[in-house]
């Protein structure tokens, strides 16, 4: 009886407590994390594949576990990351006929009065063979100029760069040219694109060196070799860029990171078809040299003074590691294995159903968190229980959801920056579109916000800028004015398209309407079409909506000029390097001026910003640019793309808790405390020397 | 909701796992299968993935899932076991009337869909208290911040959550039937005189009614998880446990025959394990020749019954059912933040409910055409040829037969609605009783005085057999209807939207937004309760009454 009664009672009521017990200590342990930081991600498990992120949030996971030699400050401004400086200078190399006149050359110029050297930033003269090697602190091009003039009576042999490009593998074919030629003594440098071209400098008879190669290559008519010269300049001169790393830095396996590191990076990168930033801005290293493990010297083929930012937010990976992995096209090799990285966070689980980084501690700065687990492959309803159960911390919504979530006080949504934008480019050479007061209607025309709330929901962003926003260069001022259907048809009146009593304008024999291209089988940029092309009627444009194929599209009617207005989306590089869109050699065949826009002014801007290497001067040639191209009207710039993140307010930082639809929030904005103030200067006296 | 306790067929056990067995080879060969494929489902091999991805339920996976979900089950009888004896215990020192009342609370707890608990239990949870559920997301906290407590504690709230939520239509199950087994054997004349020794109450209790009732109660048990086992596909799929339900439901929402045929056929391996250890349990805790363990009755057999009238709704029960049904039909009411009263909640669920209730009639006349016909069949037969029975009629009843139906239900899709499905498997368990009532009732002393007196055959049965059986017949259906009208929203859940209107929309509707709001979902499933219930009631009380007073 005793039994049973236990039985009958005592079960239920053990159960109870079991269950209560079990509900308040999982409560708390869940609930009470501190430092830790639990996302939800919106697809399957992140590849890590450093160089090629598949999703905005794979790059800002891996933007916390490997270590760029430079990345973007919060500022928009270059910060130094594993690099701890960078500087730029030049070597510029003159050859002669024999060595003696190159050694009487040497001897001029360092005979040369000190104050010239301080003016040209003339480091040092070394005569080498047949060559004087001139090294420049900086990177003018007015002190290698009047150095060079000073050689002037040596007569210094021109130089030629010839480009080979073959149908098959040139490599072998050309070292074996190399070591059977008898004008091989005229090539001073060999640099490769690839293995099917390369690019030669080539100093002296180049005729002879032409003939023979071109006999050479003849020979072997499967290889379908073409020479052809490409320019030819009085001396080679060759930018270098030299990074020295930060003393003190390991891999999170324990190893030093050193200069050999980088290079190895660069060259694995390269040799495998990963469409990474910037990629062209490495293909112009000449040679990478090393000379101390902190020291890389960075050696570049031409002046380009883009070839930074290829290197900002480009993660470094161990040479051993990159050794014993070789890399392949699909970048599998990040799947079946984690390389060790240098960040702040090191990989310390990755599975089917979690990634978990935990702080190494090794910083200069500490993270407020400790650990941040990401699980994967979580559907939106677990995302919501996630987050109601205070388990999940952060995750990255559909906008269409976005609206309410705005609804929990405990949640607040932010941005992530921008990574591309969406544009109309206009046909210059379009009869209807050639008039610059008809694109300005079209501007004018365009109610933007409208289409961000009809496709976004309303949480999307205007910009009308050429360069990413953020950046330090980049203008942050609105140039095209606000919807004014009035000011349009005016400007069309101007033009001498005038409205009939439909409102459609005309001309003596003519309607005023055109094509716009889209992308098809996107339906985002199809409705887009149609918004603007109801939005254009309103000011009397006749618009034909086309969708056609993108490879259609780029290939058919963009490069051949044979369209009006093309809708197209372009991602955001961290570069100020314009020329290949809007400088006017890039209209032909294979350049990307697909608008038409010639315009002397804008070209010589453009070449200058090119060569530009002064971080703090590019701002300025930048606004000009953007100024001087937006004011023709080329392209109508509509909006970026906008991913959010929804997180607890709980994990914000106090000063970060501010409620601004605009503020954008990355991983590492969360992750590190804002960055304060620096402090005050101390004031130093001026000591006046006593009499 | 249970079927009376007489008709256990022998080897119960091994006759589960052999139709289960049946029951899914013939699903795959319904479905394209051959003898290769039925001999690797009965052997637990894999039957290769389906085009959709979704494989079948064989080797380890097959023994983990099941065993996952069989103790589960057995936690939850035995934890709805102790906790409906404790109330029943308690509540019989307060008299008969109130053992009546909660007998009514508990068919009314019992006939709430399990799937409404569960979601509400989520929603609520969830949403509201923001506590976690480790099934849905499992986390793993830092090193060093691991602790014993947490790692038990979070181990144990993952399971006591579907536990309990299992627990309550259970208990709701087996407290009506403790309370209606106590009720039937509160003997007076014994209490007298072993109150006239001195002998204390509970010692008169555990010592003298317990043993009493206590075959019966076995028997709730052992049926009680027998239908927990198609509960568990309720409770395991929104808490994404991995276990046997959860594979079953995304097998029936995918749907994947091979995966619901080995689904099927490991239901007949924990229905026969379970029935194993309810056998064995039988065995140490009764008589060796206890009536309720005895061989199935031989026609002509007496049958120990209860007494005319003794399961019947005692006033109490009806009266509250009534005036829970008219308050709830005529003022309505919206639980939430705040209880405001309003006919708005009702309205758009009547469309449903007249739409089940119109599939629950047609179910419940197929199931009767086929009982009589069935039935009675089986009773002439019996007589005339002095047969044996096989008992096949009484395994239906014994069977996991919410899981079959669902299953059944999503294989058949449009070729055979849901309700002809139910009607079917009810008249089974009807046509059994009625040949057991017909029995009954023919050897009755009145039917035999009649007789004597010189009555002919035909007027006796007229006399006396007829309305008796009209009566029981009518009850038998009203119940019926209530537990179809349950199975029938249950099955729906797991089924596409159909094009008809259903309280399982409703159900689905209110789901899609449990984490806001998590009160919607409980009024479907309140209607759901109250109108089976009120079914169940009136026809228990027209059943009570369908006796023959002895002459």
């Amino acid at each position: 009886m005793v039994w049973a009664r236990a039985l009958i009672y005592g079960i239920p009521t053990v159960a109870a407590s079991l269950t209560w017990w079990a509900a308040r200590e999982t409560e708390s342990s869940f609930k009470n994390r501190p430092q830790e930081l639990v996302a939800m991600l919106p697809q399957a498990a992140p590849t890590l594949h450093p160089f090629l992120p598949a999703t905005e949030v794979d790059r800002q996971i891996i933007d916390l576990v490997h270590e760029p030699l430079i990345r973007i400050a919060p500022d928009g401004h270059l910060q130094p990351a594993l690099a701890e400086r960078w500087t730029w200078s030049q070597t510029v190399t003159c050859w002669f006929v024999k060595d003696e006149v190159a050694a009487k050359a040497a001897e001029k110029l360092k005979a040369l009065d000190a104050d010239l050297w301080i003016a040209w930033s003339l480091e040092q003269v070394e005569a080498q063979g047949s060559a004087v090697v001139m090294r420049f602190s900086k990177m003018p091009i007015d002190g290698p100029r009047d150095a060079v003039k000073q050689l002037a009576e040596f007569s210094p042999l021109p130089v030629d760069i010839i480009r080979l490009e073959a149908a098959e593998e040139l490599r072998s074919y050309h070292e074996h040219f190399m070591e059977n030629a008898v004008e091989r003594g005229q090539v001073r440098r060999t640099s490769w694109d690839g293995p099917n071209a390369c690019e030669l400098v080539v100093c002296g008879d180049t005729q002879k060196f032409l003939e023979e190669a071109g006999n050479y290559y003849q020979a072997k008519p499967a290889l379908a070799v073409r020479i052809e010269p490409v320019s030819s300049l009085p001396v080679l001169g060759e930018p270098t860029l030299e990074f020295r790393l930060r003393s003190q830095t390991h891999w999170h396996d324990g190893t030093p990171v050193t200069a050999e590191d980088v290079r190895s990076t660069v060259e694995y990168v390269m040799s495998q078809p990963w469409p990474v930033l910037n990629r062209d801005a490495f293909r112009q290293i000449q040679t990478m040299e090393t000379p101390a493990p902190d020291t890389l010297r960075v050696i570049y083929r031409q002046r380009y003074g883009p070839a930074i930012c290829a290197w900002v937010n480009f993660p470094i990976l161990p040479a051993a590691w990159l050794r014993d992995h070789p890399a392949d096209a699909a970048g599998a090799v990040f799947t079946s294995a984690t390389p060790p990285g240098a960040g702040e966070f090191k990989v310390a689980a990755r599975n089917n159903a979690q990634l978990i980084l935990r702080a190494t501690g090794e910083g200069a700065v500490q993270p407020r968190l400790k650990q941040l687990e990401f699980l994967h492959g979580a559907s939106p309803f677990k995302t919501q229980v996630g987050f109601a159960t205070g388990m999940v911390d952060l995750f990255w919504p559909e906008n269409e959801a976005v609206p309410e979530l705005l609804r929990d006080r405990d949640l607040a949504v932010r941005s992530l920056p921008p990574h591309s934008r969406l544009q109309v480019l206009w046909n210059l050479r379009s009869p209807v579109l050639a008039d610059p007061k008809v694109r300005q209607a079209l501007a004018l025309a365009t109610d933007r916000q409208a289409l961000v709330t009809e496709l976004l929901q309303g949480r999307g962003r205007v910009y009308d800028g050429l360069f990413a926003p953020g950046l330090w260069f980049s203008n942050p001022a609105t140039r095209i004015p606000k919807c004014d259907l009035e000011q349009a048809k005016k400007l069309l009146q101007e033009a001498g398209w005038l409205h009939d009593v439909n409102g459609i304008a005309r001309k003596p024999g003519a309607e005023l309407a055109f094509e716009l291209l889209t992308t098809a089988g996107n339906p985002q940029r199809e409705q887009l079409a149609s918004l603007l092309a109801a939005q254009w009627r309103r000011a009397g444009f006749q618009v034909k909506v086309s969708a056609i194929p993108w490879s259609e599209l780029v290939d058919q009617r963009l490069s051949a000029h044979q369209f009006d207005g093309a809708i197209l989306g372009m991602d955001f590089e961290t570069s100020w390097d314009q020329l290949p869109f809007w400088h006017s050699s890039q209209i032909g065949q294979g350049g990307l001026n697909f608008c038409g826009l010639e315009d002397r002014q804008v070209d010589l801007l453009l070449e200058a910003l090119r060569v530009e290497y002064d971080p703090d001067q590019v701002p300025v040639r930048a606004h000009q640019l953007e100024d001087l191209i937006m004011a023709r009207h080329p392209v109508l710039p509509l909006f970026t793309d906008l991913q959010q993140v929804a997180l607890r307010r709980e994990v914000l930082s106090a000063s970060a808790k501010r409620d601004d639809p605009a503020l954008t929030s990355t991983l590492r904005d969360l992750v590190f405390p804002e960055a304060s103030a620096p402090p005050p200067k101390p004031k130093v006296p001026l000591l006046v020397p006593k009499e | 909701m249970l079927p009376q306790p007489c008709s256990r067929p022998p080897w119960l056990a091994l006759r589960l796992l052999a139709v289960g067995a049946v029951l899914g080879c013939g699903l795959l060969i319904g479905h394209g299968g051959n003898s290769r494929a039925c001999l690797k489902l009965v052997a637990g091999l894999p039957l290769g993935a389906a085009e959709n991805g979704q494989t079948s339920l064989a080797g380890l996976e097959m023994f983990s899932r099941t065993g996952l979900t069989l103790a589960l089950v057995a936690a939850a009888v035995l934890l709805a076991g102790t906790t409906a004896s404790a109330a029943v215990f308690l509540s019989r020192l307060a008299g008969r009337s109130a053992l009546a009342l909660l007998g009514w609370m508990g068919r009314l707890l019992a006939f709430f869909p399990v799937i409404v608990l569960a979601w509400w239990a989520l929603g609520w949870l969830v949403g509201e208290k923001g506590w976690p559920i480790a099934s849905l997301l499992p986390f793993q906290p830092a090193p060093g911040r691991q602790t014993w407590e947490m790692l038990a504690a979070s181990r144990l709230w993952l399971w006591m959550l579907p536990l309990w939520i299992l627990v309550v239509p259970l208990l709701g199950l087996l407290v009506s039937e403790f309370a209606d087994a106590l009720r039937l054997r509160q003997d007076q004349p014994l209490r007298d005189a072993l109150r006239a020794r001195g002998v204390p109450r509970s010692w008169m209790h555990y010592r003298h009614i317990v043993p009493q009732i206590w075959p019966r109660m076995l028997d709730a048990l052992e049926r009680a998880g027998l239908l927990a086992m198609g509960y568990a596909v309720f409770v395991e799929e929104p808490f994404e446990l991995r276990g046997w339900g959860a594979f079953f439901s995304h097998s029936l929402q995918t749907p994947s025959v091979p995966g619901i045929a080995s689904a099927i056929y490991a239901c007949g391996w924990m229905a026969a394990v379970w029935c194993g250890l309810a056998a064995l349990i039988r065995r140490l805790t009764l008589p060796a020749r206890h009536p309720a363990i005895a061989e199935p009755a031989t026609p002509g057999a007496a049958v120990p019954t209860p007494a005319a009238g003794a399961g019947a709704s005692p006033p109490a029960g009806a009266t509250a059912l009534l005036i829970l049904t008219v308050t709830l039909l005529t003022t309505g009411f919206r639980p939430g933040d705040a209880w405001t009263f309003s006919h708005e909640w009702l309205e758009p669920l009547l469309p449903g409910l007249v739409a089940d209730l119109r599939e629950v009639g047609l179910a419940c006349a197929l199931a009767l055409g086929l009982a009589l016909l069935r039935g009675g069949i089986a009773s002439v037969a019996a007589d005339a040829a002095r047969m044996p029975q096989l008992g096949m009629l009484e395994l239906v009843e014994w069977a996991p037969l919410l899981a079959w139906a669902a299953g059944l239900a999503v294989v058949s899709g449009t070729h055979l609605p849901a309700w002809i499905l139910l009607g079917t498997l009810g008249a089974c368990g009807g046509a059994a009783q009625l040949r057991d009532r017909w029995r009954r009732l023919k050897n009755h002393p009145a039917v035999e005085s009649a007789r004597v007196v010189g009555a002919s055959r035909f007027r006796a049965w007229r006399v006396h057999v007829l309305p008796a059986l009209s009566r029981w017949l009518l009850g038998w259906v009203l119940q019926l209807a209530g537990v179809i009208l349950l199975w029938l929203v249950l099955v729906r859940c797991l089924l596409p939207p159909a094009g008809s209107p259903s309280l399982a929309d409703a159900i689905r509707h209110a789901r899609d937004s449990i984490l806001s709001d998590p009160w919607p979902v409980l009024l479907p499933g309140t209607v759901v309760a109250v109108v089976a219930s009120a079914l169940q009631q009136i026809g228990r009380w027209i059943s009570g009454r369908a006796g023959l007073s002895s002459p």
